[in-house]
């Protein structure tokens, strides 16, 4: 099927999202700053020294989960405006030369391929961590 | 009513349609057996064993019989703007989920006098309903498995 969006567009779409990603990324290690400062007040075991890990840890994924939200949200609003999904790296026909972006999506090529065993590593470890630690 | 009938009928609406309603069954089931109840700390104890249980071994089972399930013929009508909105919304809709879920995990675990946290929760859940607390694990699985095994590109897809 051919894509109706040239390329230009596909590729500033890409860059915009990009950009919100690392909007968001900020606002992750914002909030956990937050937290761990005490701007953020969760409960009065923020700070017990024996709660902390377990705290912090489950706001990490609180703010990680909020910044998902935001790019979903984002992602809905681009769909609705431009009536197609943003545009993967995949789609864009030119290979990065940066040298971080490079090998990451070469990473990202295996894990899609693979991502079956990936979730099945996954599930597995999960179910070991689930019975040792919560006896499940 | 009957362009609503063929969509509905078609294999890719069905087992979303499925999902939907075991969730919702599954939701309301809960809510009739665990309203009001009242949480303590002492749930009854559950023991461990040190080889891999039964039920864990089911779940891990579901998830490959979800990769064999797929195999089964299907249609799919292709990607269209509407499916991918609909996808994208329920997409949103689950993120949105699982940041309310981790914002009352990290308050109970900061107040843990007040607030009981979601693996207590589910601790006492599955000490007072073992069976029906396997079977959401296994369809979980089975879904997973479904999904992973067969997405484009993949090794079945």
């Amino acid at each position: 099927m051919i894509n109706p969006e040239s390329q230009e567009i596909l590729e500033a779409r890409r860059k915009r999202r990009l950009a919100t990603i690392w909007v968001l990324a900020a606002t992750v290690v914002a909030g956990n700053l937050a937290g761990w400062l005490g701007f953020i007040k969760w409960g009065p075991l923020q700070s017990d020294p024996s709660r902390w890990v377990g705290v912090h840890a489950s706001a990490f994924l609180f703010w990680i989960a909020v910044g998902m939200l935001l790019l979903c949200l984002r992602d809905l609003v681009s769909i609705r405006l431009h009536g197609s999904t943003p545009p993967t790296y995949q789609e864009l026909t030119a290979e990065s030369t940066s040298r971080v972006r490079k090998p990451a999506n070469a990473v990202r090529r295996w894990m899609a391929k693979n991502q079956a065993l990936v979730g099945a590593a996954g599930l597995i470890a999960g179910a070991i961590l689930g019975h040792r630690f919560w006896t499940v | 009513m009957n362009n609503v009938r063929e969509r509905l009928l078609r294999s890719y609406a069905a087992a979303p349609t499925v999902i939907l309603l075991f969730t919702a069954v599954m939701t309301v089931a809960a809510g009739i057996r665990f309203w009001g109840y009242a949480y303590s700390p002492g749930c009854p104890a559950v023991t461990s064993d040190a080889w891999i249980t039964g039920a864990a071994a089911a779940v891990v089972g579901a998830f490959f019989l979800g990769g064999l399930l797929g195999k089964l013929p299907h249609r799919h009508p292709g990607s269209n703007e509407v499916a991918r909105f609909g996808a994208q919304l329920g997409l949103t809709i689950f993120t949105g989920l699982i940041a309310v879920a981790w914002w009352y995990e990290t308050r109970a675990l900061a107040n843990p006098d007040q607030l009981p946290a979601i693996t207590s929760l589910t601790l006492c859940i599955k000490a007072n309903e073992r069976d029906w607390t396997l079977l959401v694990f296994i369809v979980g699985a089975l879904i997973a498995g479904r999904w992973l095994w067969h997405r484009p590109g993949t090794l079945f897809g």
